[in-house]
């Protein structure tokens, strides 16, 4: 059942791409005047339905450093809206992209508040986030911490030219976000939206009972060669319950954590737009707690609470008819409280802390513990004290921008500072608890302290400091002239930024931009960037990157002119040279670092020791990759439909990296070098149909990528057998033996592990050389070989004033390695944690359904080898997002000072759908567990 | 034209923007200065040589240290004297034959190399320091003896390696290299040793000194050198001359005239100063050892014990009781119905056994006691716990930090280096006398009775044979957990035999308070697959890059 659900999700998505070509003839008729208007965003408070292909690609577009129109575009940019992120309840926008932005693959691998920003990837690299223009970084907190309703809209540089004139940042792409500045419409708005909602923990591993985990930490001691320990009485007392304090049966992650979370936020928005004033001011406040229980006895919170509060203020002035300034402020101060012991290692804590470990609480009333497992992880959740971290940040831009007509026609001169200093603060108010076991219930005379109570700490230290100043001077020009378009930009950047006590590190540098294009029909683009960073070496800091770039609009050509199916249709190839400064900390230099002491005379006096550090490596630069993108668009049916296909390839070299051909003999670590080749390439997709039917407005849209990589070079020596080469396969290869079930008796002398005898139900590895025992020649690729799919699919329905939006989204070949306390039972040298899905183990009755190996107590040094029996699909689809709202008819409000009311509710992560099954795909590692999240709230405009 | 002078105060805003960043600029530190480069460290200034000093401190950090080194557990867990009580420690690899050059335990290959580039720099850049000659001389002498020793750590692993010298090799330099012979190594070390006896320290040294290495230091090393290289594994066709060098290298550390036996053997072990130990890693106080080795079941609030090594029945039956002979001579006075009495002190001194007292109570190793609970909590897998270098706190209430310096050399081996390597040099009466004397002064400070002829349960007019193996016995029991065993049976090559067994402990049940019963079990066994394991895989990544560099046999 399952199985045929996902089939029809595929097959759903794949069809939702490709409608626009099929619906052609069906959709024709119902063009609608509005629907060739190159609308952009508008203020309403109606969410985002995507009206026309211009809401994917309006006509000028945000790039680096300015604005192109479609039409003159070359480089390769994927485009959101910001209202698209609205109906996402998250506190981290980076949560909000999945399966929106063709091209970008996201991972969340860790759920808790304030710290659950997923990884973004674009083409195999995580892109440089570029916020109004400005790089920032994610030094002290995640540059991506905003509220989605202050976002104008996102922009993904994906292609070298785009991000060329970031020189030596430019290689990893680059997220742009575009915050808002105006009202659209001329006037001015105040808008409010209170909106609350509930996250529950998704998809999280379910630990064995006291019984099931005794009955096979039995048959693992047996396994093992030793006595069980657990008599069947003992058994029965845990599965009976008789004394719940001897042989306690403890849900641990039910007794630790809450089945629900509340999250708030409440946002005021006002926006002008006058003709020499516009702005736009924001208030946010969010707050976000955390799954863990609270004991009402402590007079402080120790459940995690996450609060935010953002500031923005985008202000821009026409001085006079030429001179723009422009003044934006940001401000965003954050609290977040943890218990003492600190999340993560709670949810080490569960890992390690079975059923029968202990009872909560002895019974007598205090902690209980024992000596084997003296973490009791309810006492660490609510007794530990609490740890609170306060952070500050701010960011001034200051812009002017003077236009020169005077000088030159269509020329103007700008420059802008940016000043953003963050600074955060760790207060520790921490304790220990004292736990107690009590060999005997009800003997209050017998028992051994465990955890001994500590008093409550009051220290507070720089958790971190970050500070950048960055100035940016400009000039450019835009004319145009009979069927000439051409601009130009000149720029000079310098970014100075600092991390507590490091040395300033410095990028700049001096880009420039040239488009021009002949008769709407072709446009040429050169860009290029001489870009330095100060921590190389002198003379190995600098280099120069240029790129160029062609796009045709076919559609103007005589031959298409007037098609009335084809609208757009055009073609775009870029190719450029991008760099990526990793220059570590002035690692060019050859230091001496201080060295373990050593101790000398009676007294043992502890003599400092000074020693060589790793070799320097004074010739490292800059990583570079030539990039080339071939890309094409096209929009048919009066642009209901849309369609756009990117191919890239990413040819990357002097990639850092230690060198193969490598000996301890040298006696120093060697250092990292540049000498690695990797490819990079795929292809994206992205097709769309929006259309109007009487009151029915609908869109229906989806992306796809392919993405694959492979090693080039990375200076690997000769191996002894093919199967070994990691050069060749991709970046992400897993790499270990391939299993091939479990021995049994009829195949018990099977090649095994060198040394090693072979138990029935231990896992059989493939001999690959065949040279009759298992051993390193015998590792190969297991995982990540395939070309990573991912894709979204998004369907919006507007009707009457109800508006809906679903958004579905999922990755497809993607493997990963499960190993650890959560993977392997009684780890933690046989303390550990086992689960349900432990019970699929390799008994002599279950020897043809089993899929793990038979359990030991020892860390197996045959079963839990990294082989494809620990290498899962994690291939998933989810219900990412969905919304459901109605506005109110304005006409219909009791008074005119309100404009617009709209009611609305959203879910994030609503079902997902996978092969992977013992826990969530994306977060599997026993972490803080992703939320799902159902949410409603109000909008209201006046 | 230039029309701009209406707009002057936008340039002026701009002016402003660049000054302040210019200005900005000016003055600030380039490099981080405070990570010290070559010449501030070797500095021609550094008329004390204080930063010298540090150079040469972090040299002795590669000195080789010794107790639950390998995850948790000693190397002598890796041989039929004791096992591991963890569940998993990494030693099982070693015990078991699980080695392999991926897997690897215990492998110093990087770290021996790191010392010698770390003692050939410190050799090629000293010269500049304005230190006195003397002190120039001692820092060198000591610069080399731990590149010698380092040397040493890796022939008695690998065989044959590598030699480099004086050269320090660099990024650029070709890193294929091949190996030298292990005679060659040997050769290098024992030069090594003997030019730089005479300049360093000599006993007695002054409290501020100790620790430092000393002349006995580098003639032990060349004594224990020798003995290697004269033993079966490195000599095949038994050259009678090398077994006399290596005899003659041990009497030169004896004919120093300053070291002596420490009266209390429990002492030797637990005190800093002594004439017994010629190097020993040096440590602070601490009560490590107190707590990963006492008996599983001395837990209080105040500490805890982990009991972390079961020495074997193997072990205990090789200790003679107090009369100095074996447990299988009727003579001994041994009662298999009471086992622990009446043995060679050494015994009560290396084994915690049922009903030895500690910490104000009998050690409780019978089945279900205190400290065998059969639980699964880590507890003895053999009934016994491992005693030796830990001070006697039988009526104490409490651990407290004691001196547990590793002992890299110690007087009480080279006795055993030169009974054995005499005892060896020809079959000849005087030269088993020599043997005798070295025993007997072992037996003696034992404690054990003297017996007829003051011979201290030695049998009389012992053949070479008899002698060999006297020594063997006497080497197994007084250096036990001493990280000598693993090396000795491999390089007497009789590993295949002494280490490919079921290794045994003793269950013991409770009849009644003071009564027990006891019955030797098998516990488990010892791998030892020959003739590979005799040296140890080198590193699968350094055989792949380095092709010149060619592996082990049967690895």
């Amino acid at each position: 059942m399952r199985k045929l659900l996902l089939l029809c999700f595929r097959t759903f998505i794949l069809c939702s791409i490709f409608l626009g070509i099929i619906s052609e003839n069906s959709y024709a008729a119902t063009v609608h005047d509005t629907i060739l208007t190159d609308t952009v965003r508008t203020d309403t408070i109606a969410r985002p339905l995507d009206k026309s292909y211009m809401d994917y690609q309006p006509a000028k577009l945000n790039i680096l450093y300015g604005e192109q129109s479609r039409s003159m575009l070359v480089q390769s940019v994927g485009f959101l809206d910001g209202k698209r992120l609205e109906s996402n309840p998250v506190t981290n926008l980076s949560n909000a992209f999945a399966g929106q932005l063709v091209g970008l693959y996201s991972n969340t691998s860790n759920g808790a508040p304030r710290y659950d920003n997923a990884s973004l990837i674009i083409r195999g690299r995580s892109p440089l986030i570029v916020i109004d223009g400005v790089p920032r970084y994610s030094e002290v907190f995640n540059e991506l911490s905003l509220n989605p309703e202050q976002i104008e809209s996102v922009t993904l540089l994906k292609d070298g030219l785009s991000t060329v004139m970031l020189g030596n940042r430019a290689m990893d792409g680059v997220l742009m976000i575009t915050t808002r500045k105006k009202s659209i419409k001329p006037g001015s708005f105040l808008s409010f939206t209170a909106q609350g909602g509930v996250q529950n923990a998704m998809r999280m591993r379910q630990a064995l009972s006291s019984y099931d985990y005794a009955s096979l930490y039995n048959e693992a001691r047996v396994n093992s060669g030793l006595a069980p320990v657990y008599s069947q009485s003992q058994l029965d007392a845990y599965r009976d319950g008789t004394d719940p304090y001897l042989y306690p049966n403890i849900n641990w992650q039910d007794a630790i954590l809450r089945d629900n979370a509340p999250q708030m936020r409440y946002t005021l928005n006002a926006g002008g737009n006058y003709t020499n004033l516009k702005y736009f001011v924001s208030l946010d406040y969010q707050n976000q707690s955390g799954l863990f229980k609270e004991d009402a006895a402590n007079p402080y919170r120790t459940n995690i609470n996450y609060s935010r509060y953002i500031f923005r203020s985008n202000i821009e002035l026409n001085v006079n008819k030429n001179l723009t300034a422009s003044l934006s402020l940001l401000g965003n101060i954050q609290d977040f409280i943890q218990p003492g012991a600190g999340y993560t290692s709670i949810f080490s804590s569960l890992l390690n802390t079975p059923s029968n470990a202990s009872a909560i609480y002895n019974f007598q009333g205090s902690y209980a513990g024992t000596q084997k497992y003296r973490n009791n992880p309810y006492a660490e959740t609510v007794a530990s004290g609490y740890l609170k971290n306060n952070l500050q940040s701010a960011a001034v831009n200051f812009a002017l921008k003077q236009k020169t007509d005077k000088l030159i026609r269509g020329s103007w001169i700008k420059a802008l500072l940016s000043y953003a200093p963050s600074y955060e603060q760790a207060i520790n108010r921490s304790k220990n608890y004292n736990a107690y076991n009590y060999p005997v219930t009800g003997d209050t005379t017998n028992y051994l302290r465990v955890s001994t109570i500590s008093e409550q700490l009051n220290s507070s230290s720089v958790q971190n400091r970050f500070q950048q100043t960055y100035v940016e001077l400009s000039t450019g020009i835009e004319r145009s002239w009979n069927n000439n378009d051409f601009s130009a930009l000149i720029l000079a950047s310098y970014d100075n930024s600092n991390v507590i006590n490091d040395l300033n590190q410095v990028y700049q540098g001096i880009a420039a931009l040239l488009n021009y294009s002949f008769n709407k029909r072709f446009t040429f683009e050169v860009a290029g960037a001489y870009s330095a960073n100060n921590r190389f070496a002198p003379r190995k800091q600098a280099d120069f990157y240029p790129g160029a770039g062609i796009s045709w609009n076919l559609h103007n050509e005589g031959f298409l002119k007037g098609n009335k199916f084809l609208n757009e249709f055009k073609l775009r190839v870029t190719y450029a040279k991008v760099g990526n400064a990793d220059p570590g900390y002035y690692v060019w230099r050859q230091t001496y670092l201080g060295g373990a002491a050593y101790r000398f005379g009676t007294g043992a006096t502890s003599t400092a020791s000074i020693t060589q550090g790793a070799f320097a490596n004074p010739d490292r630069v800059t990583e570079k990759a030539k990039k080339f993108n071939f890309g094409l668009d096209f929009a048919f049916s009066n642009k209901h439909g849309w369609f756009s296909i990117d191919y890239y390839n990413n040819s990357q070299y002097d990639l850092l990296q230690t060198r193969g051909e490598s000996s301890l003999i040298l006696g120093n670590e060697y250092p990292l070098e540049n000498i690695g080749k990797n490819r990079y390439s795929g292809i994206e997709i992205n097709a769309g149909w929006v259309a109007t039917k009487g009151k029915l407005r609908y869109s229906i849209s989806g992306n796809i990528t392919s993405a694959s990589s492979r090693i080039l070079f990375n200076d690997e020596p000769a191996q002894p057998y093919p199967n070994m080469a990691r050069t060749g396969n991709s970046i992400n290869q897993i790499r270990g033996y391939i299993a091939e079930g479990f021995f049994d008796a009829g195949n018990i002398s099977a090649p095994s592990l060198e040394g090693y005898v072979p138990s029935e139900g231990d896992v059989r590895y493939k001999d690959l050389n065949g040279d009759g025992v298992i051993s390193i020649y015998d590792q190969t690729v297991i995982g990540n070989g395939q070309p990573l799919l991912y894709f979204g699919a998004n369907i919006g329905l507007q009707f009457a004033g109800f508006d809906m939006n679903i958004l579905f989204q999922g990755v497809e070949n993607r493997d990963i390695l499960t190993t650890g306390n959560y993977q392997f039972p009684f780890n933690n040298d046989g303390k550990g944690e086992a689960y349900t899905y432990n019970m699929n183990r390799y008994t002599p009755a279950t020897a043809s359904t089993a899929t793990l190996p038979r359990v030991t107590l020892f860390n197996e040094v045959n079963n839990y080898l990294t082989s494809s029996l620990y290498v899962k699909d994690a291939s998933y689809i989810r219900l990412k997002n969905f919304e459901i709202g109605y506005t109110f008819n304005p006409n219909l409000l009791p008074t005119t000072v309100i404009k617009g009311v709209r009611l609305f509710v959203n879910g994030q992560n609503l079902a997902t759908f996978s092969k992977y099954k013992d826990s969530d795909p994306e977060n599997y590692t026993g972490l803080y567990p992703l939320q799902r999240i159902f949410n409603g709230g109000l909008s209201i405009k006046l | 034209m230039f029309t701009f002078t209406r707009k002057n105060y936008t340039f002026f805003i701009m002016l402003c923007v660049i000054n302040t960043f210019q200005l900005g600029c000016q003055k600030v530190e380039k490099v981080p200065l405070e990570a010290k480069t070559e010449d501030l460290v070797y500095d021609e200034k550094d008329l004390n040589g204080v930063v010298a000093n540090q150079a040469i401190t972090n040299l002795y950090t590669f000195l080789p240290t010794g107790f639950n080194r390998i995850d948790g557990s000693y190397l002598d867990a890796a041989t039929d004297d004791g096992i591991t009580s963890q569940y998993a420690s990494n030693i099982q690899l070693l015990s078991k034959g699980l080695q392999s050059s991926t897997q690897l335990v215990d492998n110093t290959f990087g770290d021996s190399y790191t010392g010698i580039n770390r003692a050939s720099l410190f050799l090629s850049k000293i010269d500049v320091v304005p230190v006195t000659d003397e002190t120039k001389t001692l820092w060198k002498a000591e610069a080399r003896f731990i590149r010698a020793m380092c040397y040493f750590e890796l022939i008695k692993r690998y065989g044959g390696v590598p030699l480099l010298g004086d050269k320090i090799l660099t990024l650029y330099d070709d890193i294929h290299i091949p190996r030298n012979s292990y005679a060659e190594c040997v050769q290098y070390i024992v030069n090594e040793c003997d030019s730089i006896s005479d300049h360093l320290l000599k006993e007695p040294v002054t409290a501020v000194q100790l620790g430092r290495i000393t002349q006995g230091a580098a003639l032990a090393l060349k004594s224990r050198v020798l003995l290697y290289a004269a033993s079966p594994l490195n000599n095949p066709s038994n050259d009678v001359t090398k077994w006399e060098t290596a005899a003659e290298a041990a009497k030169a550390v004896i004919d120093l005239g300053y070291y002596a036996l420490n009266a209390n053997f429990v002492n030797v072990f637990i005190t800093r100063k002594d004439k017994e130990a010629i190097l020993a890693y040096q440590d602070v106080k601490n009560q490590d050892l107190e707590r990963a080795n006492s008996p599983a079941g001395y837990v209080s609030d105040l500490y805890t014990s982990s009991g972390s090594t079961s020495p074997t029945q193997d072990l205990v039956d090789a200790f003679p009781t107090i009369t100095g002979k074996a447990i299988t001579d009727p003579t001994s006075g041994y009662d298999a119905m009471d086992p622990y009495a009446k043995r060679d002190p050494r015994f009560d001194a290396t084994i915690f056994y049922n009903g030895a007292e500690w910490l104000g109570r009998p050690v409780e190793t019978f089945e279900g006691g205190r400290d065998k609970p059969n639980t699964d909590q880590v507890q003895t897998k053999t009934g016994y716990y491992l005693r030796k270098f830990l001070p006697d706190l039988s009526t104490a209430s409490n651990y407290s930090p004691v001196d547990h310096n590793f002992i890299i050399f110690r007087y009480a081996e080279i006795l055993l280096n030169y009974a054995e390597a005499a005892n060896e040099s020809g079959d000849i009466a005087a030269n088993r006398a020599i043997a005798y004397t070295q025993l007997i002064s072992l037996r003696k400070r034992a404690k054990i009775i003297a017996g007829t002829g003051a011979l201290y349960g030695l049998k009389p007019n012992m053949n070479q044979v008899e002698m060999r193996e006297a020594i063997r016995l006497e080497r197994r029991i007084e250096m036990a957990f001493e990280e000598q065993r693993f090396w000795d049976v491999r390089r007497w090559k009789t590993a295949e035999i002494d280490f490919n067994k079921t290794l045994q402990g003793m269950e013991i049940t409770q009849i009644d308070a003071n009564a027990f019963s006891y019955q030797v079990v098998n516990v488990e066994p010892i791998v030892f697959i020959a003739p590979k394991m005799y040296l140890y895989p080198i590193p699968f990544t350094e055989v792949i890059s380095n092709n010149a560099l060619t592996q082990n046999s049967g690895w």
